[in-house]
């Protein structure tokens, strides 16, 4: 384990920190089994090496500043982070009956490529751009499944869990077109620059700049109007 | 507050009822998902126990980790994150749950590797 140290030292010294997963890809290549095997040991057997566990608790209970900011971040945390931003933008993309849908599609997508994604990757671009792809895939589903229903039933205007500012809202999203309220949800709620809503829309800058900011005016104009006037 | 976030507060509010039900909705459908898809490298839970709250943390084999208090369970789990695999989630222990991460130990047994 102290050669293990040093390889960490030296991996970190060279290039600062390594992408997620390429380093666990590396050790896994490289001791044939892996970690898991050796750290199943220590709890399997107590007697077994003492080395290993006096090096790992070393280097856990003196974590220095720089070793937070070099950590590679478990998928919980990518989730307790960004989990809250991606809900509100599929609940302004998709609608509130498709949100469970796509979010959870999302992060089950996003979690699969995790390991492979670049250690300076901006996650939160990242997350919305797999959003954005999930978002037109549920919505499509929703559309096929919504087809051979013919007289369908009105679905309830509200629900105990759908207040009537809720529905307005999403009713007002609902009626922008599909680029603005794209546009609109990726810059205002999840904070993407144009630059970056741009990236994930297809198209320049200027004109998600310019979908984004129809797309507010016309929300205000609606919605917002409507909620003044009660 | 610039611009952009006072349109975010006023506007966008009613995106946030029910936000903090849904994401612990959302997050345990995702550790069920992800269980199934075999994606879920490590799942991990804290207990508490006479001995301080103990971060107990399993792959699919079995137990891989059980750390105390002292140890610092953020900086632990970074470890495994970075020597085995960083696709990690907390997975509470519920009833029928195959991938509990204490099955046995809790009874007194060893832990079922």
């Amino acid at each position: 384990m102290a050669a293990d140290t040093e390889d960490r030292r030296r991996v970190r010294s060279a290039g600062g920190r390594s992408r997620p997963g390429e380093w666990h890809q590396n050790r896994l290549a490289d001791r044939g089994l892996g970690l898991a095997l050796v750290a199943a040991d220590t709890i399997r057997f107590p007697s077994a090496p003492r080395d290993l566990r006096a090096t790992c608790s070393d280097r856990i209970s003196h974590p220095n500043r720089l070793e937070r900011l070099l950590r590679v971040k478990t998928f919980e945390q990518i989730v307790a982070e960004h989990g809250a931003t991606v809900l509100r933008v599929c609940r302004a993309v998709v609608g509130h009956a498709d949100t469970d849908d796509a979010w959870s599609e999302t992060f089950l997508a996003a979690m699969r490529a995790y390991p492979g994604l670049p250690g300076d990757a901006n996650v939160e671009a990242w997350l919305v751009t797999i959003a954005h792809r999930k978002a037109i895939d549920v919505h499509r589903a929703t559309s096929r499944r919504a087809i051979p229903v013919e007289n369908a039933p009105e679905r309830p205007a509200t629900s105990c869990s759908e207040p009537a500012d809720h529905d307005e809202l999403y009713a007002a999203l609902k009626r922008l077109p599909t680029k603005q309220r794209q546009a609109v949800a990726y810059h205002h709620l999840a904070g993407l620059p144009h630059r970056k809503v741009a990236a994930v829309l297809g198209g320049t800058e200027a004109a998600a700049r310019r979908a984004s900011a129809d797309g507010i005016r016309t929300l205000r104009s609606t919605y917002q109007q409507k909620g003044a006037d009660r | 507050m610039n611009s952009t976030e006072r349109i975010r507060e006023d506007l966008f509010a009613a995106l946030r009822v029910d936000e903090l039900e849904t994401m612990d909705r959302l997050r345990a459908r995702l550790v069920a998902a992800a269980g199934d898809a075999g994606i879920l490298d490590i799942a991990y839970r804290t207990l508490d126990t006479a001995v301080g709250t103990l971060l107990l943390a399993a792959t699919e084999q079995g137990l891989v980790r059980v750390a105390y208090d002292r140890e610092d369970h953020d900086a632990v789990l970074a470890a495994l994150a970075e020597k085995v695999s960083p696709r990690i989630l907390r997975a509470p222990a519920s009833p029928g749950s195959g991938r509990s991460p204490d099955r046995g130990v809790l009874r007194g047994h060893p832990p079922d590797l």
